[in-house]
């Protein structure tokens, strides 16, 4: 911890996602008002005193919107980087312990997965499925998870000959503690750096969606669908556009320097 | 013997003078790299020379700085190494021998390394406080290195041909690009490199061990430098290329009379090859005397422990290696007094109060311990 | 106790279609070796001689392409792994470099421990015999909770020896286990080597480059050259009287404390480029051997016995 303190990176980029993490939790306290009060008088109205962040057409508080959009967000985006990471640590490490013909086949998967067009393809699991947060979370995890196999097999092939790995072999410990307790722990750097960097990314995809309309439905706010429904106030309200903006481009900021700092501190340097 | 005179007129070979005499090119070429192999005397003045003092440390402390404090790694070391001679430094790993190498020359690692006092005193001139331009001159021109590993010392990319090139242009400016090949050849047969002109298109991972280390070997000896330092050059390579490597060592020795510093953590290396030997323990030098003394009669305990660790012949058994107890104590936690104390087993009171300072017990050996202050 | 049976190890180069033939590299050619129980073998060689792949061939971490091994009397090369768990116990290794062969996020604790759980061992007893074991080797119990980076070079190979012997093997394969460490280190896990030995009635395989040191500690010596056991006889035959070119040209090598090598004339041959060949028929020495016959490039000599407990590989022993 205090390695990640003297980081300037890393200490800048985890100062941002604590103060937005803070944000999100504490939601309904820091907030006078709900999300989905609509209050048709208020509509449109600029930053003041009693709506910090103005509103939004329909009169709705859009610091209360943004404090709960965060939460979305931040949920979407932890989650669904879990959900790639251990499907690539999975199939990442089994490729990468027996090598051979399943390390063929896996990883003809994995060429296969990124021939496809991610967008192209949460489009089209979402026009079947409903859209929802948790079919967002799944669509976004599974399409995302072939880089950090990719990552993992490369770090496993090299530290499957280590002479410790050797030992437990010759001591006849199974396949798959050696993998659990000896690889994947001492693999698991680059997957961190990536998973960081994944959370921000996905953050930026589920805003993607939302903004098109086929991620978080409305009411639930998220940053992304109060973007969409800036679009129709665009000249009039410019804090309806301003502040989710700042916000995606801030939480992103600071999960890429975390991830930019964990770079520094994990890969060691002689 | 007075030097002889080389005036080379680069741009026009045919008219080139050698001793006031006309020669055709190539004939030119060849006395010139025979003139310039010679160019350290011959062997009568060589013995002579062995005499002269060419490297002198004094109390050289280097230290790394970390929040403030000081740890010394190099502490109050003091040697000499006569021309043409070698000399030879023992100790075990962290014991400071490869910063002394490297802070002869400022090479040392990083900004938090420096070297806080001492002088070293090269040819005459003091070179710990010159600029870093004047320091370039003998660096790689007069005293030159190799290290343990050769693989990591070539770049991957570029072939012994374009490497070895880089030090010509650098240091032998008289040859011009036409005549690089037929002098890098010649270089490599004095390493004792077969097939010269094959090698010199091959890449570093087409030779084996021992040829890149003669690879290195060649590439410090092309300026044809006073002092060759050799940190562990034979530690990563094969029993049977190691004999090769230190004969031709003291081939080179002989040949062109370049000194040379060679650090091993091997006593057995150290001892077919040196004039005189260097203990170091823990940063400071215990022990410092001519081989021959050494060998027969070391007179630290430190020394005399090494010895015994070494298994030989007798050792069986009923008779076993007597192996010295405990750890080198790591930088920054060192005991007071002398720092072999803890292990030794000769201590006394004094041992735990107060370093002992260099002793000359004869005029041919310097010990660091207090049973030879007398 | 163990019985190497013309083992043979080969990589396959070149795998194609096309040509029916292809290069085969031997690793290992049909290597004999006998090992009696409470006995150290020393095995010598210079690096890709194959001394590791024998040793990993013993363990049966890789599976020989021909010939049988015999543990105890008994054949385990076509055991299946589920047969073969419950020998692992007997056979353990201990490794060459103390900083890859311990896994650096595990304590030292769970590094012993951990061939005690792969074989069951029930939960209390594990730490009592942890503790047991790091005070056989001479480390103090307090250092079962350190990670492997605050330990220096020999404490780390002490921990080696300790998770080999958690299992009470029998055999003990040391591969190259003091090349690393520094003399005086060397030493005291020597010394340590031969209580340990004395005390449990261990067998050691001692796989080494350092003929000093494997004459410290070996009964018996054999010498390998490129996959091939060459010469193979006591530690007293082999140093008083050695008969193979290769192990003479080794002996002669070594540098030592009366400046032998410096003051030896004799032009010591250039054993460079040692990479393994494919297979070609005859003597594997013959590119080097200075008194080959046209004989040795011919036929490969078989390990003959010389004298009592003896053994060469070469057509001309005597004019050798």
């Amino acid at each position: 911890m205090k390695r990640i303190l003297k980081n300037k990176l890393a200490s800048a980029g985890l100062l941002i996602i604590t103060v937005i993490s803070l944000f999100a939790i504490f939601a309904p306290v820091i907030t006078a008002y709900q999300p989905n009060d609509i209050n048709i008088t208020d509509s449109l109205l600029a930053p003041s005193a009693a709506h910090w962040m103005g509103t939004d057409l329909l009169g709705r508080d859009l610091f209360c919107r943004m404090a709960y959009g965060a939460r979305i967000s931040l949920i979407v985006g932890l989650i669904a980087v879990s959900i790639s990471v251990l499907i690539g640590l999975l199939l990442g490490s089994i490729a990468g312990y027996y090598s051979g013909m399943i390390d063929a086949i896996i990883m003809r998967f994995v060429d296969i997965m990124l021939c496809f067009p991610s967008i192209f393809l949460i489009l089209a699991l979402v026009a079947l499925l409903e859209p929802s947060i948790v079919i967002i979370m799944a669509v976004i995890g599974l399409t995302s998870w072939m880089g950090i196999s990719r990552l993992v097999r490369a770090e496993i092939l090299s530290l499957k000959e280590r002479d410790y790995v050797l030992a437990a072999r010759a001591c006849g410990v199974s396949d798959f503690k050696i993998i659990m307790r000896h690889l994947i722990p001492n693999a698991i750097a680059p997957v961190i750096i990536s998973a960081t960097l994944g959370v921000a990314a996905a953050i930026l995809v589920e805003s993607s969606l939302s903004f098109l309309g086929i991620g978080v439905q409305p009411p639930t706010p998220s940053w992304g669908n109060i973007l969409m429904d800036a679009k129709a106030s665009l000249g009039i309200a410019w804090w309806m556009t301003f502040y989710p903006g700042l916000a995606i481009f801030i939480t992103v900021l600071g999960y890429n320097l975390l991830g930019e700092g964990l770079r520094d501190l994990l890969i060691p340097r002689k | 013997m007075p030097r002889p005179v080389i005036i080379y007129n680069y741009q026009k070979p045919m008219k080139s003078l050698i001793n006031g005499r006309r020669q055709a090119a190539p004939l030119q070429f060849l006395k010139l790299f025979e003139l310039y192999k010679n160019q350290r005397g011959n062997a009568q003045t060589r013995e002579h020379q062995s005499m002269e003092k060419l490297l002198e440390v004094k109390n050289l402390t280097t230290c790394f700085v970390q929040e403030g404090r000081e740890i010394p790694l190099v502490d109050d070391v003091s040697f000499f190494i006569n021309k043409n001679s070698v000399l030879g430094f023992v100790g075990e790993s962290g014991c400071g021998k490869t910063m002394t190498a490297l802070s002869l020359t400022g090479l040392l690692p990083g900004k938090n390394c420096k070297i806080v006092s001492g002088k070293i005193n090269f040819n005459g001139q003091t070179i710990n406080q010159i600029k870093e331009k004047d320091l370039k001159q003998i660096r790689g021109k007069e005293i030159t290195y190799i290290f343990q590993e050769p693989s990591t010392c070539l770049n991957p990319v570029l072939n012994i041909k374009e490497q070895l090139s880089e030090v010509v242009q650098l240091y032998c400016k008289e040859i011009s690009p036409e005549q690089i090949n037929q002098f890098l050849i010649k270089q490599l047969e004095l390493v004792g490199i077969r097939s010269p002109e094959e090698k010199l298109l091959s890449f570093p991972h087409q030779l084996s061990g021992g040829e890149k280390q003669r690879v290195m070997i060649a590439m410090s000896m092309i300026p044809r430098p006073a002092l060759l330092i050799a940190d562990e050059p034979t530690t990563a390579l094969d029993v049977t290329i190691q004999a090769q490597i230190l004969k031709l060592l003291d081939k080179l020795r002989q040949e062109t009379g370049v000194a040379i510093m060679l650090i091993s953590h091997d006593l057995n290396v150290i001892a077919e090859l040196s004039d005189y030997i260097a203990v170091m323990y823990a940063g400071q030098i215990v022990e410092f005397a001519k081989a021959e003394q050494l060998l027969s009669k070391p007179l630290h305990p430190y020394t005399q422990g090494l010895f015994e660790c070494l298994p030989k012949k007798e050792h069986n058994n009923q008779n076993k290696l007597k192996a010295i107890i405990g750890e080198v104590p790591k930088s920054g936690n060192f005991p007071t007094g002398c720092r072999f104390h803890p292990r030794c087993p000769q201590k006394f009171d004094k041992c735990a109060q107060a370093m002992p300072a260099l002793f000359k017990p004869n005029p041919d050996q310097e010990v660091r311990c207090w049973l030879c202050s007398d | 106790m163990l019985r190497l049976n013309k083992i043979s190890k080969y990589y396959q180069l070149n795998k194609s279609f096309i040509s029916a033939i292809s290069k085969k590299i031997k690793a290992v050619d049909s290597v004999c070796l006998e090992i009696k129980s409470g006995q150290t073998l020393g095995l010598v060689g210079e690096s890709g001689c194959g001394k590791s792949t024998l040793a990993r061939i013993i363990l049966k971490l890789i599976s020989p392409s021909s010939g049988q091994i015999f543990f105890q009397n008994q054949e385990i090369t076509d055991l299946t792994e589920k047969q073969f768990r419950v020998l692992r116990q007997k056979i353990q290794i201990v490794f060459q470099d103390p900083y890859s062969s311990l896994s650096p996020r595990l304590t030292v604790k769970n590094i012993i421990a951990e061939p005690l759980q792969a074989f069951k061992q029930k939960k209390k007893l594990i730490e009592p015999r942890v503790r047991e074991l790091l005070l056989n080797v001479g480390l103090n119990p307090e250092y079962a909770d350190r990670l492997p980076h605050q330990l220096s070079g020999g404490e780390r190979q002490r921990v080696g020896i300790a998770r080999a012997l958690a299992t009470n093997p029998e055999l003990l394969i040391l591969d190259e286990a003091v090349s690393s460490l520094d003399l005086s280190t060397q030493a005291q896990v020597l010394n340590l080597l031969k209580d340990l030995q004395a005390k449990y009635k261990l067998t050691y395989l001692f796989i080494a480059h350092n003929l000093d040191v494997v004459r410290y500690i070996s009964d018996h010596v054999a010498v390998m050259y490129k996959g091939r056991i060459v010469e193979q006889a006591s530690v007293k035959q082999l140093y008083e009287n050695p008969l193979h070119p290769y192990t003479r040209i080794l002996l002669n090598s070594m540098p030592s404390l009366e400046k032998k090598l410096l003051l030896n004339k004799t032009q010591t041959p250039n054993l460079e480029n040692q990479s393994l060949q494919p297979d070609n028929q005859g003597c594997c020495f013959y590119a080097q051997c200075n008194k080959a016959k046209a004989e040795c490039a011919e036929q490969i000599p078989e390990l003959k016995q010389i004298e009592s407990g003896h053994w060469l590989s070469c057509f001309k022993p005597k004019e050798v």
